[in-house]
Protein backbone atom coordinates (compact mmCIF):
# COMPACT_ATOMS: atom_id res chain seq x y z
CA UNK A 1 0.00 0.00 0.00
CA UNK A 2 2.93 2.39 1.14
CA UNK A 3 4.82 2.17 -2.22
CA UNK A 4 2.42 3.61 -4.61
CA UNK A 5 1.32 6.30 -2.56
CA UNK A 6 4.41 7.54 -2.41
CA UNK A 7 4.64 7.36 -6.11
CA UNK A 8 1.58 9.66 -6.47
CA UNK A 9 3.28 12.13 -4.18
CA UNK A 10 6.95 12.77 -5.74
CA UNK A 11 5.57 13.75 -9.24
CA UNK A 12 3.46 16.04 -7.76
CA UNK A 13 6.13 18.14 -6.15
CA UNK A 14 8.20 17.59 -9.39
CA UNK A 15 5.85 18.65 -11.98
CA UNK A 16 5.35 21.88 -10.43
CA UNK A 17 8.90 22.84 -10.97
CA UNK A 18 9.41 21.93 -14.24
CA UNK A 19 7.69 22.85 -16.65
CA UNK A 20 8.92 26.84 -16.59
CA UNK A 21 12.42 26.32 -15.75
CA UNK A 22 13.66 22.94 -18.22
CA UNK A 23 13.10 24.76 -21.20
CA UNK A 24 14.70 27.91 -20.07
CA UNK A 25 17.93 26.41 -18.76
CA UNK A 26 18.79 23.64 -21.22
CA UNK A 27 20.59 25.85 -23.70
CA UNK A 28 22.42 28.06 -20.84
CA UNK A 29 23.56 24.75 -19.18
CA UNK A 30 25.21 23.33 -23.05
CA UNK A 31 26.68 26.77 -23.03
CA UNK A 32 28.27 26.49 -19.87
CA UNK A 33 29.36 22.93 -20.58
CA UNK A 34 31.15 23.72 -23.64
CA UNK A 35 32.66 26.91 -21.93
CA UNK A 36 33.92 24.45 -19.05
CA UNK A 37 35.26 22.03 -21.62
CA UNK A 38 37.07 24.76 -23.35
CA UNK A 39 38.71 25.91 -20.72
CA UNK A 40 39.16 23.25 -17.70
CA UNK A 41 39.41 20.58 -20.17
CA UNK A 42 35.81 18.94 -17.79
CA UNK A 43 32.40 18.80 -18.87
CA UNK A 44 30.91 19.98 -14.73
CA UNK A 45 32.41 21.96 -12.09
CA UNK A 46 31.38 22.26 -8.64
CA UNK A 47 28.66 24.38 -8.71
CA UNK A 48 26.85 25.90 -5.16
CA UNK A 49 23.67 24.36 -4.59
CA UNK A 50 21.10 26.72 -4.86
CA UNK A 51 20.01 28.59 -1.23
CA UNK A 52 17.70 25.91 0.51
CA UNK A 53 14.69 27.63 2.95
CA UNK A 54 14.88 24.29 5.01
CA UNK A 55 17.98 24.08 7.30
CA UNK A 56 18.63 20.59 9.13
CA UNK A 57 20.54 20.08 11.61
CA UNK A 58 21.84 16.03 12.29
CA UNK A 59 22.02 15.48 15.95
CA UNK A 60 24.35 12.05 15.56
CA UNK A 61 26.38 9.84 17.74
CA UNK A 62 27.26 10.71 21.61
CA UNK A 63 26.26 14.42 22.04
CA UNK A 64 29.46 15.90 23.51
CA UNK A 65 29.09 18.53 26.80
CA UNK A 66 31.59 19.85 29.02
CA UNK A 67 34.11 17.24 28.41
CA UNK A 68 35.52 16.54 25.17
CA UNK A 69 35.58 13.09 24.12
CA UNK A 70 38.37 10.88 23.10
CA UNK A 71 38.37 10.65 19.47
CA UNK A 72 36.82 7.24 18.13
CA UNK A 73 33.31 9.09 19.55
CA UNK A 74 31.22 10.04 16.59
CA UNK A 75 29.90 13.85 18.34
CA UNK A 76 27.59 16.33 18.03
CA UNK A 77 28.66 19.24 19.72
CA UNK A 78 26.74 21.51 21.19
CA UNK A 79 29.08 24.69 21.13
CA UNK A 80 28.17 24.62 17.52
CA UNK A 81 24.90 23.60 17.12
CA UNK A 82 23.70 26.56 19.43
CA UNK A 83 24.51 29.35 17.61
CA UNK A 84 23.52 27.25 14.50
CA UNK A 85 19.82 27.45 15.77
CA UNK A 86 20.76 31.25 16.95
CA UNK A 87 21.65 31.96 13.20
CA UNK A 88 18.65 29.78 11.58
CA UNK A 89 16.19 31.51 13.96
CA UNK A 90 16.70 35.15 12.77
CA UNK A 91 18.22 34.27 9.33
CA UNK A 92 14.57 35.50 7.18
CA UNK A 93 15.69 32.85 4.24
CA UNK A 94 15.79 30.19 6.73
CA UNK A 95 11.67 29.26 6.86
CA UNK A 96 11.82 26.21 8.77
CA UNK A 97 14.02 23.73 10.65
CA UNK A 98 14.41 20.01 10.36
CA UNK A 99 16.24 17.89 13.09
CA UNK A 100 17.33 14.13 12.51
CA UNK A 101 18.65 12.17 15.50
CA UNK A 102 20.69 9.09 15.33
CA UNK A 103 22.03 9.63 19.01
CA UNK A 104 22.77 7.30 22.05
CA UNK A 105 22.58 9.66 23.63
CA UNK A 106 24.91 11.91 26.41
CA UNK A 107 25.57 14.66 28.43
CA UNK A 108 22.54 15.56 30.15
CA UNK A 109 23.07 19.85 30.32
CA UNK A 110 24.26 20.15 26.43
CA UNK A 111 21.27 18.05 25.11
CA UNK A 112 19.06 19.59 27.37
CA UNK A 113 20.60 22.79 25.73
CA UNK A 114 19.77 21.65 22.34
CA UNK A 115 16.15 20.78 23.16
CA UNK A 116 15.37 23.71 24.90
CA UNK A 117 17.28 25.89 21.82
CA UNK A 118 15.08 24.17 19.31
CA UNK A 119 11.83 24.15 21.43
CA UNK A 120 11.96 28.03 21.15
CA UNK A 121 12.75 28.32 17.84
CA UNK A 122 10.07 30.52 16.27
CA UNK A 123 9.85 29.19 12.90
CA UNK A 124 8.23 25.60 12.21
CA UNK A 125 10.71 22.71 13.59
CA UNK A 126 10.14 18.99 12.87
CA UNK A 127 12.24 16.36 13.95
CA UNK A 128 12.72 12.25 12.64
CA UNK A 129 14.28 9.95 14.49
CA UNK A 130 16.41 7.26 12.34
CA UNK A 131 18.38 4.74 13.74
CA UNK A 132 18.14 5.52 17.27
CA UNK A 133 16.86 8.60 19.93
CA UNK A 134 18.27 7.26 23.26
CA UNK A 135 18.77 8.79 26.50
CA UNK A 136 19.14 12.44 26.49
CA UNK A 137 18.08 12.30 22.59
CA UNK A 138 14.61 11.86 24.25
CA UNK A 139 14.12 15.72 25.14
CA UNK A 140 15.61 16.32 21.69
CA UNK A 141 13.20 14.41 20.12
CA UNK A 142 10.02 15.75 21.82
CA UNK A 143 11.17 19.63 21.37
CA UNK A 144 9.84 20.39 17.69
CA UNK A 145 6.69 20.95 16.93
CA UNK A 146 6.15 17.90 15.44
CA UNK A 147 8.23 14.48 16.04
CA UNK A 148 8.32 11.68 13.58
CA UNK A 149 9.99 8.58 14.24
CA UNK A 150 10.63 5.69 11.40
CA UNK A 151 9.18 2.57 11.79
CA UNK A 152 12.54 0.89 12.11
CA UNK A 153 13.98 3.62 14.82
CA UNK A 154 14.10 2.82 18.43
CA UNK A 155 14.12 5.28 21.37
CA UNK A 156 15.52 3.69 25.03
CA UNK A 157 14.22 5.47 27.86
CA UNK A 158 15.84 4.72 31.50
CA UNK A 159 17.40 6.29 34.34
CA UNK A 160 20.08 8.42 34.37
CA UNK A 161 21.93 7.21 37.46
CA UNK A 162 22.75 3.30 36.51
CA UNK A 163 24.73 1.12 35.09
CA UNK A 164 28.05 3.52 35.55
CA UNK A 165 26.35 5.82 33.29
CA UNK A 166 27.46 9.00 35.53
CA UNK A 167 31.09 10.53 35.04
CA UNK A 168 32.29 13.43 37.26
CA UNK A 169 32.58 13.90 40.72
CA UNK A 170 30.59 11.73 43.26
CA UNK A 171 27.06 12.12 42.79
CA UNK A 172 24.72 12.45 45.61
CA UNK A 173 21.20 10.73 45.06
CA UNK A 174 19.39 13.49 45.27
CA UNK A 175 21.49 15.41 42.73
CA UNK A 176 20.45 12.41 40.04
CA UNK A 177 16.84 12.91 41.07
CA UNK A 178 16.96 16.34 40.29
CA UNK A 179 18.64 16.08 36.92
CA UNK A 180 16.32 13.05 36.01
CA UNK A 181 13.49 15.62 37.27
CA UNK A 182 14.62 18.22 34.76
CA UNK A 183 14.49 15.84 31.88
CA UNK A 184 10.84 13.94 32.44
CA UNK A 185 10.00 17.22 33.15
CA UNK A 186 10.64 18.99 29.58
CA UNK A 187 9.39 15.45 27.52
CA UNK A 188 6.20 15.08 29.35
CA UNK A 189 5.79 19.33 28.94
CA UNK A 190 5.81 18.55 24.70
CA UNK A 191 4.47 15.27 24.61
CA UNK A 192 1.60 13.63 24.95
CA UNK A 193 2.90 11.44 27.72
CA UNK A 194 2.25 11.83 31.06
CA UNK A 195 4.72 11.79 33.76
CA UNK A 196 3.51 8.74 35.54
CA UNK A 197 3.99 6.79 32.26
CA UNK A 198 7.11 8.20 31.17
CA UNK A 199 8.50 7.26 35.07
CA UNK A 200 6.62 4.18 34.25
CA UNK A 201 8.47 3.41 31.26
CA UNK A 202 12.13 4.50 32.67
CA UNK A 203 11.69 2.31 35.33
CA UNK A 204 10.38 -0.96 33.59
CA UNK A 205 12.80 -4.16 35.02
CA UNK A 206 11.36 -6.20 32.46
CA UNK A 207 12.59 -5.07 29.11
CA UNK A 208 16.58 -4.65 29.11
CA UNK A 209 18.77 -7.26 29.53
CA UNK A 210 21.37 -5.34 31.79
CA UNK A 211 19.16 -2.13 32.98
CA UNK A 212 16.18 -0.91 33.76
CA UNK A 213 14.27 0.69 31.19
CA UNK A 214 12.34 0.40 27.97
CA UNK A 215 13.17 0.30 24.42
CA UNK A 216 10.40 1.84 22.15
CA UNK A 217 10.62 0.74 18.24
CA UNK A 218 8.66 3.22 15.94
CA UNK A 219 5.33 2.98 16.61
CA UNK A 220 5.56 1.95 20.30
CA UNK A 221 6.85 5.40 20.84
CA UNK A 222 3.95 6.97 19.18
CA UNK A 223 1.28 4.89 20.75
CA UNK A 224 2.75 5.96 24.46
CA UNK A 225 2.28 9.29 23.08
CA UNK A 226 5.99 10.57 23.19
CA UNK A 227 6.21 11.00 19.30
CA UNK A 228 3.33 12.23 16.74
CA UNK A 229 4.01 10.39 14.08
CA UNK A 230 5.56 7.23 12.13
CA UNK A 231 7.16 8.42 8.89
CA UNK A 232 10.03 9.22 6.82
CA UNK A 233 12.01 11.54 5.66
CA UNK A 234 9.15 12.67 2.58
CA UNK A 235 6.62 13.03 4.96
CA UNK A 236 8.52 14.76 7.80
CA UNK A 237 9.65 16.82 5.05
CA UNK A 238 6.00 17.30 3.74
CA UNK A 239 4.89 18.58 6.81
CA UNK A 240 7.35 21.17 7.56
CA UNK A 241 6.36 22.60 4.44
CA UNK A 242 2.84 22.40 5.17
CA UNK A 243 3.32 24.00 8.76
CA UNK A 244 5.68 26.87 6.55
CA UNK A 245 2.21 27.66 4.40
CA UNK A 246 -0.13 27.68 7.22
CA UNK A 247 2.01 30.17 9.12
CA UNK A 248 2.25 32.33 5.87
CA UNK A 249 -0.95 31.91 5.41
CA UNK A 250 -1.98 32.35 8.47
CA UNK A 251 0.09 35.74 8.53
CA UNK A 252 2.13 35.21 11.64
CA UNK A 253 5.32 36.78 11.19
CA UNK A 254 8.30 35.66 12.92
CA UNK B 1 27.02 13.89 33.11
CA UNK B 2 26.41 11.67 30.53
CA UNK B 3 23.23 10.04 30.03
CA UNK B 4 23.83 7.41 27.30
CA UNK B 5 23.17 3.63 26.15
CA UNK B 6 26.67 3.35 25.41
CA UNK B 7 28.98 1.55 27.70
CA UNK B 8 30.82 4.06 29.48
CA UNK B 9 34.22 2.07 29.18
CA UNK B 10 33.77 2.82 25.26
CA UNK B 11 32.63 6.10 25.63
CA UNK B 12 35.84 6.77 27.53
CA UNK B 13 38.07 4.56 26.21
CA UNK B 14 41.62 6.08 25.45
CA UNK B 15 40.42 9.44 27.33
CA UNK B 16 43.93 9.12 29.45
CA UNK B 17 46.28 9.36 26.55
CA UNK B 18 44.57 11.83 24.16
CA UNK B 19 46.11 14.81 24.28
CA UNK B 20 45.72 16.80 20.96
CA UNK B 21 47.30 20.03 20.84
CA UNK B 22 45.23 23.00 19.08
CA UNK B 23 46.22 26.15 18.06
CA UNK B 24 43.75 29.42 17.54
CA UNK B 25 43.44 31.03 14.35
CA UNK B 26 41.63 34.25 13.67
CA UNK B 27 39.61 33.67 10.03
CA UNK B 28 38.05 37.05 9.24
CA UNK B 29 35.93 38.02 12.78
CA UNK B 30 35.87 34.36 13.91
CA UNK B 31 38.55 32.82 16.20
CA UNK B 32 39.03 29.12 15.02
CA UNK B 33 40.17 26.34 17.52
CA UNK B 34 42.59 23.85 15.26
CA UNK B 35 43.43 20.79 16.12
CA UNK B 36 47.15 20.38 14.21
CA UNK B 37 47.72 17.21 12.46
CA UNK B 38 50.90 18.24 10.98
CA UNK B 39 52.68 20.81 8.69
CA UNK B 40 50.39 23.49 7.69
CA UNK B 41 47.01 21.24 8.45
CA UNK B 42 44.58 21.28 11.06
CA UNK B 43 41.48 20.07 12.09
CA UNK B 44 38.66 22.41 12.66
CA UNK B 45 37.76 21.80 16.20
CA UNK B 46 35.82 24.82 17.82
CA UNK B 47 34.77 28.20 16.38
CA UNK B 48 34.47 30.96 18.64
CA UNK B 49 32.45 34.09 16.79
CA UNK B 50 29.77 36.33 18.00
CA UNK B 51 28.43 36.59 14.56
CA UNK B 52 25.86 33.57 14.01
CA UNK B 53 25.79 33.16 10.72
CA UNK B 54 29.62 32.07 10.91
CA UNK B 55 28.27 28.71 12.03
CA UNK B 56 26.34 28.26 8.75
CA UNK B 57 29.58 28.53 6.65
CA UNK B 58 30.15 25.42 5.33
CA UNK B 59 34.14 25.86 5.19
CA UNK B 60 33.83 26.62 9.26
CA UNK B 61 31.99 23.13 10.46
CA UNK B 62 34.09 21.08 13.01
CA UNK B 63 35.64 18.42 11.83
CA UNK B 64 36.79 20.33 8.55
CA UNK B 65 40.72 20.39 7.12
CA UNK B 66 42.01 24.12 7.79
CA UNK B 67 45.59 25.79 6.32
CA UNK B 68 46.69 27.24 9.57
CA UNK B 69 48.75 29.50 7.32
CA UNK B 70 45.18 30.62 6.03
Amino acid sequence: MRQPQRRIQTPKTARRHRPDKQPAEQPEKTEEAVQNLNRLGQLTVPTPPPESDIHSIAIIGQIEGHLTLPPQNKTTKYEHVIPQLVAIEQNPNIKGLLVLLNTVGGDVEAGLAIAEMIDTVSKPTVSLVLGGGHSIGVPIAVSADYSFITETATMTIHPIRLSGMVIGVPQTYEYLDKMQDRVIKFVTKHSRISEEKFRQLMFCTDQLARDIGTVMVGKDAVEIGLIDEVGGLAQAVKKLRAMIEERQNGGVLH
Amino acid sequence: MLWTVMPLDVVLAGSDSYRPSYVEIRRGQAVLLVEATGGNAGRLIRVISSDPNDYLKPELQPGMNINLNG
